[in-house]
């Protein structure tokens, strides 16, 4: 089968103007696929439906059309071959921020199989997300003693993996001079797992994660209650702490202990979808 | 109800055959077919759903053969009985599933599903929307490996279904617990001890270093660690990982007590 078809029982005339094609079928896919080695911008008349990108070569850069020309257009634009190299998805110059829900202005496919299914909604304003696999990870090791302003917040020496820009963080920043400890900061509003493992040595720490706190001098087991999301006690030994949930756009996390010192440390953060 | 597809008009383009002005459905285009035994998909049977009734056993569920199904969108499902379906490609399109090249895939639960869309861009039959359940869960202590001497092996296994990963249990010769990962995506894995003695315990990602206690192994192999004196304690972990990863409960080599290793394949 090379070409896509419609078959169809009868065509009817409908009561107005228009033709109605009673029990249609289809044999292939309606929309038009294409593959692509090298940045492209969709244009309004080019009628593909999915964008298949191979990243051999290098990143790729798929810009969106125009919002305005392309209403309830759905796209899919997927990684689908190469290696290390991620696919770049843009708006249009004019629609900017226009991506997803939260106003993102770009979004990365990291991995091979990574894809997203947008549609164009004049109602929200934005290229809606309506179906998706994106991959955004960050694991890091090695204790890093804390930041020197924010005394609770613990900093790491070694990233093991960091791709996706689903979160966005401050270690490959530098820390802001060393003054903060590790910020996670949440961009696209959606399910994380982040998990921490520590061992201690004989410090005997209180060490867990922290949402929008502003206490970050304050020990972990004293800040307020609703900015804790999880909490572990060790004496002497190791421990791990780990939290799932849901998460807002520009919700903070921390790794956030009673600042004892310790010998190593841990941490995945991970977007689930 | 009928299906409909509305269009103002049909005209004829010399460049696009004949053009459907503001085309519009009503109702579903695609052909859904129930089936309850084994069944190989035809380049012309129009199914775009294949919904599956494994009451009677397993159903082996076989693709049509790429090059003649450009494009073409099947979703695959299970919807009803205790048995699993099973997908493969056709036989010319050996380890063609996924971008992870597999050769079957596994739907072992209600509600379980893959749709497939042919890409002759990639040269797979690409996953484009999925539910997959895979989990694996071991409890009692077993001792180690006799050539692996710090990763632990267990006795009962309680849940093991699906094949996004595989294990050795059952059949752990000179090793310990291998969880290795046959589709990239995210995992969890829960690792919970009550250890009489002291030890630490947690998971390690494609380590060498088998017959060394986790507190000393490389770093960066280290995915989660805890420890235990006396007291119960758990380690666990969730994130991305990459077909061909190995995954091992690694500890410090102290004889436990009461285990239980759980890993979930949470999906792409």
């Amino acid at each position: 089968m090379s070409n896509s078809i419609i078959q169809v029982d009868q065509v009817q005339k409908g009561n107005g103007t228009n033709l109605i094609l009673v029990n249609p079928t289809i044999q292939g896919s309606l929309g038009s696929s294409i593959g692509k080695t090298v940045s492209y911008v969709i244009t309004d008349t080019d009628n593909y439906s999915r964008i298949a990108c191979d990243t051999t070569g290098g990143d790729i850069t798929i810009t969106l059309p125009l919002k305005g020309n392309n209403i309830g257009r759905r796209i899919e634009i997927a990684n689908v071959k190469g290696g290390t190299n991620k696919v770049i998805i843009s708006p249009n110059a004019t629609d900017a921020n226009k991506l997803s829900n939260d106003g993102l202005n770009i979004i990365w496919l990291p991995k091979i199989g990574d894809f997203v299914v947008f549609q164009e909604d004049s109602t929200s304003g934005f290229w809606e997300i309506i179906h998706e696999k994106i991959s955004s990870q960050l694991r890091l090791d090695t204790y890093a003693g804390y930041g020197s302003t924010d005394t609770k917040i613990m900093r790491f020496t070694n990233s093991r993996e960091n791709y996706g820009n689903m979160f966005s963080e401050n270690h490959s920043t530098g820390y802001s001079a060393n003054a903060k400890g590790l910020e996670i900061t949440i961009n696209r509003s959606g399910r994380y797992c982040i998990t921490f493992s520590y061992y201690d040595g004989a410090g005997n720490p209180y060490a867990g994660l922290s949402l929008n706190s502003t206490q970050l001098t304050t020990n972990l087991q004293s800040i307020n209650a609703q900015d804790l999301l999880t909490i572990g006690y060790s004496g002497g030994t190791a421990n791990g702490v780990s939290w799932s949930g849901k998460l807002v756009k520009s919700d903070v996390l921390r790794i956030h202990t009673n600042a004892v010192t310790l010998v190593s440390a841990w941490v995945t953060a991970v977007y689930l979808g | 109800m009928a299906s409909s597809l509305y269009t103002d008009t049909i005209t004829k383009s010399t460049a696009a055959g004949l053009v459907l002005v503001n085309p519009a459905f009503q109702g579903y285009c695609g052909l859904t077919a129930l089936k309850t035994a084994s069944y190989a998909i035809l380049d012309t049977d129009n199914y775009s759903r294949i919904e599956c009734d494994t009451t009677s056993g397993d159903i082996t569920i076989t693709l049509p053969l790429k090059s003649n199904n450009v494009g073409r969108i099947i979703q695959i499902a299970n919807i009803k009985g205790t048995n699993k379906v099973i997908i493969s490609p056709n036989a010319s399109n050996a380890n063609a599933l996924s971008n992870d090249g597999l050769n079957v895939i596994w739907l072992p639960k209600i509600g379980d599903y893959a749709t497939f869309q042919e890409s002759a861009n990639s040269g797979f039959w690409e996953i484009i929307n999925e539910r997959i359940s895979s989990q694996l869960r071991l409890d009692t202590y077993a001792g180690y490996g006799s050539t692996d001497t710090k990763i632990m092996q267990f006795t009962n296994i309680d849940d093991n279904y699906g094949n996004m990963f595989t294990h050795n249990h059952g059949s752990y010769g000179v090793h310990g617990l291998d969880i290795t990962i046959a589709r990239s995506g995210k995992y969890s894995f829960s690792f919970s001890h009550y250890f009489p003695g002291s030890d630490y315990f947690g998971f390690t990602l494609n380590s060498a270093q088998l017959t060394t206690g986790i507190l000393s192994v490389t770093i960066g192999t280290i995915l989660a660690i805890a420890g235990s004196d006396n007291i119960a304690g758990c380690a666990s972990w969730s994130g991305y990982l990459v077909k061909g990863s190995i995954v091992r409960p690694h500890t410090n080599g102290g004889t436990g007590a009461t285990h239980i290793v759980t890993a979930n394949y949470i999906g792409s």
